[in-house]
């Protein structure tokens, strides 16, 4: 019998301060154990939330089972449609009214991951634990980072932001406690620095001008790296090298984003290194974040694209209106249009995010196979607030236990708490009840 | 601090559709009750897994909401109607098949119904839960008129006991005999649920026996007469489907509604006490001064008192609905 000693699956490459984490490697599966549970990647679960609710015209499909012809919002998850599963008339019903009044942005972000509702109050914040909290609270011992929370636009936790509402409810996805959301990290720099480095105390100014004269992280690892490549097949070796190529263009970026924002727009109210453009920033994040699962730096995060009830313009895709008054549109169709070009912008970050998830190799299976990823908004259509039948699709096969390229309609008024729990059991987390739940949904691993 | 202003007592509505004649005349007792502001109907759903029922509660929602405004259509928000879908029997039903096939003169159904498959129902104890959820604190009454199902399954999900406790007034409850006798089908279609529902609802619940509803009767001349304002009523046709004309009903499922409704104006109450439920599903009242638990009391010169506010306020011609 053929056994060779596998490579720890918690191997780093070290030097001065920094500690790579290393992607999933052949050479973590023991030999003739590839099948195995020991050399199993691991499931990640991640949400990614866009504000504002859909065009729901152009979100919808009208039909169940396996996916077809796609709407107008999801074409560009054409390629993907074997990896994406649609979901139909999941509901927060903690996300209404229920007596409280206006505040439909405040309460639909806040109860997305809660299943809570949410204290109407601008100072006195209270919703409840989110479920990728309770699922980091059991599994992130595993992981460097119990959970990554990220996010692209206004991280203020005070002030009101929403007919009373804090702005603590509308730019967190992710609470710890009742009390105490986990402000997304938007500074593509803050995160790199989170994941790979270790001078977080730096100002902004004295990280740009120490990288002017820095060289980059893999330098600091050369000697590990050539050690442990001498120790790799093939396969491996490139595998490394990719990754290793991935974060020195993640460097690259951030530099180039911080070079550009010094020199274009020295008033700009973004953090120093986030690049002025949309897309340019959701790849830079989502490159870290590919980085990060793939490392197994962390199991668990949340993507707030940007925040709830966001008036941001798209002037990339020539749209220089606010997002949020655009959604109010009262039916006119020039404005209608262009909540749909918006939607299927980011549906688009999105898909080519997807890509790069699709690319990275584990075992014989993906890093997009070993995900189960929500991507959705927190309110239905954005011109009515309601908070019923919210567009949602998950993507990736969560390890083998999710069956995607479908569309599931469930019954109406059915919790989206309700799939949560199902999530969860997917993570090896069971819980009775999560949030609002009723029960778990069902036929998510049908053929 | 000041009482916030509240609207009209919720109801919530839950029923045995289809079976029963009475069932669909409590359902337009309620509409006509909606249409004078008198209530708001908060939630409507249905006992019996017939997906028919379902389309029927909501082509009759849709015709007394008449024409007021898109948003008023379907109970007030597109409110989804609850239909229990794990029922072993779905009967056809003549009282809902002849209205919902009923089609205008350019063949279009003559009652605006979206309910076509399941899943254009809702789970009944998410949709009664979510309706609580949006009341004001005691301003809501529970309408059951059949088996308890659909309640007992509310009674299950968590904080569902502290919820109802602040939100609903009482459970108005179209079932059973009191103070004792034979067993009664609404209670012997579900007893487990039957009994649970008696143990544990945290509220008050206010029976109405066979014994009230057998006695006040429903007149086929009011579906004769009363109804004639509308060449078309779904109601109307419901009820000539159901057996041949003319015939009379019973209405215990009404008096469930007209008391919920208006407590104080037509029906005596017994005594405070227990209600149980036996094996062979029949239903015991044991007075005791603590109990939650009391059943209607019917006056006999009360009746025609009765009738006549069952006539008239179900057969209101829709406000607003343009013929």
């Amino acid at each position: 019998m053929i056994l060779r000693k596998a490579l720890p699956r918690r191997t780093f490459l070290k030097g001065m301060g920094t500690a790579i984490a290393l992607p999933f490697l052949d050479a973590m599966t023991p030999a003739l154990a590839s099948s195995r549970t020991p050399g199993k990647p691991p499931v990640r679960m991640g949400f990614v939330y866009v504000p504002n609710g859909m065009d729901v015209r152009n979100w919808n499909l009208d039909y169940e089972g396996k996916l077809d012809q796609l709407s107008r919002i999801l074409q560009p998850l054409e390629r993907h449609k074997q990896e994406i599963l649609v979901l139909g008339n999941l509901t927060h019903n903690n996300g209404r009214a229920l007596l409280d009044g206006p505040g439909d942005h405040g309460r639909c972000c806040a109860s997305y991951l809660t299943g809570m509702r949410p204290r109407k109050s601008a100072v006195d914040i209270k919703a409840g634990i989110s479920m990728d909290q309770i699922v980091a609270n059991e599994i992130g011992h595993r992981t460097r980072f119990a959970s990554l929370e990220l996010g692209m636009e206004d991280s203020r936790q005070a002030g009101d932001c929403d007919s009373g509402y804090s702005c603590a409810y509308t730019n967190n996805l992710a609470w710890r406690s009742e009390t105490q959301p986990l402000p997304p990290v938007l500074d593509p720099r803050a995160l790199f620095e989170r994941l790979f480095g270790a001078d977080a105390g730096l100002t902004p100014e004295a990280h740009a001008r120490r990288n002017r004269f820095r060289r980059s992280i893999l330098d600091f690892v050369t000697e590990d790296t050539r050690k442990l490549q001498s120790h790799l097949g093939p396969t491996d070796r490139r595998k490394l090298e990719e990754f290793l190529s991935s974060i020195r263009e993640i460097e690259r970026q951030i530099e180039r984003a911080e070079k550009d924002n010094a020199s274009i727009d020295p008033q700009m109210e973004k953090p120093y290194g986030v690049p002025a453009d949309f897309g340019e920033h959701f790849k830079l994040m989502t490159s870290m974040l590919t980085v990060a699962l793939q490392a197994d730096l962390s199991r668990v995060f949340t993507f707030l694209v940007t925040r709830e009830g966001s008036s941001r313009h798209y002037r990339e895709i020539g749209i220089p209106d606010g997002h949020h008054p655009l959604t109010h549109h009262r039916n006119d169709p020039a404005l209608m249009e262009k909540v749909t070009q918006i939607n299927t912008y980011h549906a688009a970050q999105f898909a080519a995010w997807l890509d790069q998830l699709k690319s990275v190799t584990e075992g014989d299976s993906t890093l997009l196979d070993n995900s189960v990823i929500v991507y959705g908004a927190g309110l239905c259509d954005g011109n009515r607030h309601n908070h019923e039948d919210l567009p949602t699709l998950i993507a990736g096969r969560g390890g083998s236990s999710i069956n995607p390229g479908r569309r599931i309609e469930y019954r109406k008024e059915t919790p989206m708490s309700n799939l949560f729990l199902a999530m969860m059991d997917r993570m090896g987390v069971h819980a009775e009840h999560f949030g609002d739940s009723t029960g778990r949904v069902e036929g998510l691993n049908l053929a | 601090m000041q009482e916030p202003v509240k609207p009209p007592v919720g109801i919530v509505f839950d029923a045995d559709i289809g079976n029963r004649i009475d069932s669909t005349l409590a359902l337009a007792l309620l509409c006509g009750f909606a249409s004078r502001s008198e209530v708001r109907v908060v939630s409507v759903s249905v006992s019996n897994a017939n997906l028919q029922a379902a389309a029927f509660c909501e082509a009759v929602g849709n015709y007394y909401a008449g024409s007021l405004s898109s948003e008023f259509e379907g109970f007030g928000r597109a409110l989804p109607v609850g239909l229990a879908s794990n029922s072993a029997t779905t009967q056809e039903s003549s009282q809902l098949r002849l209205p919902l096939s009923r089609v205008s003169e350019e063949g279009n159904p003559l009652y605006k119904y979206s309910i076509r498959k399941l899943n254009d129902t809702a789970e009944p104890r998410a949709v009664i839960r979510n309706a609580l959820t949006a009341q004001h604190d005691q301003n809501c009454i529970v309408v059951l008129a059949g088996p308890a199902t659909n309640l007992a399954s509310v009674l299950g999900l968590p904080g569902a006991a502290g919820l109802i406790a602040k939100k609903v007034r009482f459970l108005s409850l179209a079932a059973g005999i009191y103070p004792h006798g034979a067993p009664e089908t609404s209670i012997q279609a579900d007893i487990p649920a039957a009994r649970k529902l008696f143990a544990e609802w945290p509220a008050s619940i206010v029976a109405c026996g066979y014994e009230v509803g057998g006695k006040v009767l429903f007149p086929a001349s009011s579906i004769e007469h009363d109804f004639s304002g509308s060449p078309h009523h779904p109601i109307v046709d419901a009820y000539r489907a159901h057996h041949s004309m003319p015939y009379d009903a019973p209405s215990w499922a009404m008096a469930a509604v007209l008391h919920a409704v208006r407590p104080a104006d037509y029906f005596g109450l017994s005594q405070p006490g227990t209600i149980s439920v036996q094996n062979d599903g029949s239903t015991r009242f044991s007075a005791s001064p603590a109990g939650r638990h009391r059943f209607l009391l019917l006056d006999p010169s009360r009746v025609s008192h009765i009738v006549k506010a069952y006539t008239t306020i179900a057969s209101a011609h829709p406000r607003g609905r343009q013929e």
